[in-house]
């Protein structure tokens, strides 16, 4: 399917925003959800990429879906020279997203893992449930939407590898010390969304574990359909193996085995 | 005048020569919103165990140059939840149903063949004797002409179906084992699996596939794909289905023009779900281009 691109604009150095004309026959994107695109014609990247869908709003009955990456290769280096009227090649919405039914939900992104999660917000501002936000990244660059969660209604929480924004540190470490002010009761109604790196993920279960709250993550391993065809991109769960195009991406901490890479 | 695309592959009577290969579509439902499925010449369903089979651990899959690796280990949901949930829709959608299938040792193979013998809706079987992936049977029968022919002919005594049997191409004269499947009855040959291959992620400098090897398919093979099939038509009559990397319509007509009675799309379907509907259009429009009234008459018309 071809959407037209409505807008592009760049966040910081390495990272973009494109939003889309969403066709009305396709199926609106749920948060979580996932797209596979591709840029270029012949074999050179052979797979489309997948890319968790960032935000979808409706503009005067019109829906309108936004993508946020990062340049680390071909396909996301064509997708940020594209301008507003270019046509992108997309199949989707894909997968299983967020369950939103806790008290209150806490995002903990990773860099770009800000993607999907931003979504979450948006919905949550509509139904006006609490959310809080933690993003971590390398440096202030990696930090992106700061201001428009908080517009969102997010107490927004920044932690750097390099401090040059919010504290040093891992993003994890806010996550634990805010979970460790919390009363028993709060904290049995908080429910963590994860989206980052896989070692980020990890400290998030972890963290989850030792603080007995709830957490959901989105994954991301190598896909080269996103459809349920080539069954590459499994993950290993205590049951055995999970697809992360179908059963995920986005999955319950407890069924994921950490261990594995 | 529209040209005709009826192939015929031994017994088997197909509206047009374009399948989809096993292992890239699934148990063919799961193509049903990129296109009829009936309107295909076959779908190839995902090879099929006696038993469910979990595949091998992750990572299972990695990108390379105009290809892919894979160490899938032929995951499927076994004989028994096929044939209850699956094969009744496919029946019910009126596709041509090809039964990929692979045992541990012989006596699977004899099994499977049996009990999918006279199953309604089941068309033809394709015998998988060349996976890489998985270290009892497979790649040890399929590289050996004298096991090709002892698998072959227990399968052949055990059912009367159309009998496909998928190659591999990891041995040094595939014209051995093809003969050696030709001669224990095999009604046709796809040709070819994947090549076995391996790629380094040089930063950790691990495997990239958790296996450490595993099978290269898309574009990248077609050459070695498009050789095979030509070797086999110069030394055999056995009607041959070309498979590997085919992206286009250009690329399927390259196989049926080096010799093969029909093609399988494998790869590309998880970048393009529907590209078999521009392969089956082009390769009509080509025949109207070319003046051609039949598909056959291009089968092995190579100007040599």
């Amino acid at each position: 399917m071809l959407l037209t691109i409505r807008a592009a604009r760049r966040l910081t150095e390495d990272f973009h925003l494109l939003e889309l004309d969403w066709p009305a026959g396709m199926a609106e994107p749920l948060p979580g959800q996932f797209v596979m695109v591709r840029t270029r014609e012949g074999t050179d990247p052979l797979w489309r990429r997948p890319l968790g869908v960032h935000d979808v709003r409706h503009v005067k009955g019109a829906v309108v879906v936004s993508l946020l990456f990062q340049v680390v290769g071909p396909t996301t280096r064509d997708l940020s020279g594209l301008a507003p009227g270019a046509a992108l090649d997309l199949l989707g919405p894909h997968g299983r997203g967020f369950k939103l039914d806790a008290a209150e939900h806490w995002l903990v992104s990773g860099g770009r893992g800000i993607a999907p999660l931003f979504y979450v917000a948006r919905i949550l501002n509509r139904t006006g449930a609490p959310c809080r936000a933690f993003l971590g990244g390398r440096t202030a660059g990696h930090i992106l939407r700061e201001r428009d969660l908080a517009r969102l209604g997010c107490r927004v929480e920044v932690a750097t590898d390099d401090g040059s924004r919010g504290r040093r540190g891992l993003v994890t470490d806010l996550l634990d010390r805010a979970l460790a002010r919390l009363s028993a009761r709060r904290r049995a109604g908080v429910m963590l969304l994860g989206c980052g790196p896989h070692g980020m993920l990890k400290a998030v279960a972890a963290v989850a574990a030792a603080k007995g709250v709830a957490a959901q993550v989105s994954v991301d391993p190598l896909m080269a359909c996103g459809r349920g065809l080539c069954l590459g991109c499994t993950v290993q769960s205590p049951g055995g193996y999970r697809l992360a195009c179908q059963h995920g991406p986005v999955f319950n901490v407890h069924d994921l085995s950490w261990g594995a890479r | 005048m529209t040209p005709d695309l009826k192939v015929g592959i031994g017994a088997l009577e197909l509206p047009n020569p374009v399948m989809l290969a096993s292992g890239t579509c699934g148990y063919g439902l799961e193509m049903i919103p990129h296109g009829d499925i009936a309107a295909l010449g076959a779908v190839v369903v995902k090879g099929l165990s006696l038993r469910p089979s979990p595949g091998n651990p992750p990572p299972r899959i990695v990108e390379t140059p105009s290809g892919m690796l894979n160490s899938i280990g032929l995951e499927n949901i076994g004989l028994d939840a096929f044939l209850a949930d699956k094969l009744p829709k496919l029946r019910r959608l009126g596709a041509r149903v090809i039964v990929n299938f692979y045992g541990g040792c012989r006596d699977d193979y004899r099994e499977l063949a049996a009990r999918l013998d006279g199953v309604e809706g089941v068309h033809a079987l394709e015998m998988n004797i060349s996976c890489p992936n998985v270290e009892r049977g497979g790649v040890l029968i399929g590289q050996e002409p004298e096991e090709v022919h002892k698998a072959v002919a227990a399968v052949r005594g055990a059912t009367r179906l159309p009998l496909l049997v998928k190659l591999t191409p990891n041995v040094t004269d595939i014209r051995l084992t093809a003969r050696a499947a030709a001669e224990a009855g095999a009604d046709a040959l796809t040709l070819i699996n994947t090549l076995q291959g391996m790629a380094v992620d040089v930063e950790s400098r691990r495997p990239a596939l958790a296996r450490i090897v595993g099978g290269l398919s898309g574009p990248a093979i077609r050459p070695v794909a498009v050789r095979m099939v030509w070797q086999v038509r110069q030394a055999l009559a056995i009607p041959i289905i070309g498979c590997g990397g085919i992206w286009t319509a250009r690329d399927a007509l390259e196989f049926l023009i080096a010799g093969a009675t029909a093609v399988q799309l494998g790869t590309v379907n998880f970048t393009h779900p529907d590209r078999w509907v521009d392969v089956l259009a082009g390769i009509e429009a080509y025949l109207l281009r070319h003046k051609l009234e039949r598909v056959t008459d291009l089968i092995g018309a190579l100007e040599a």
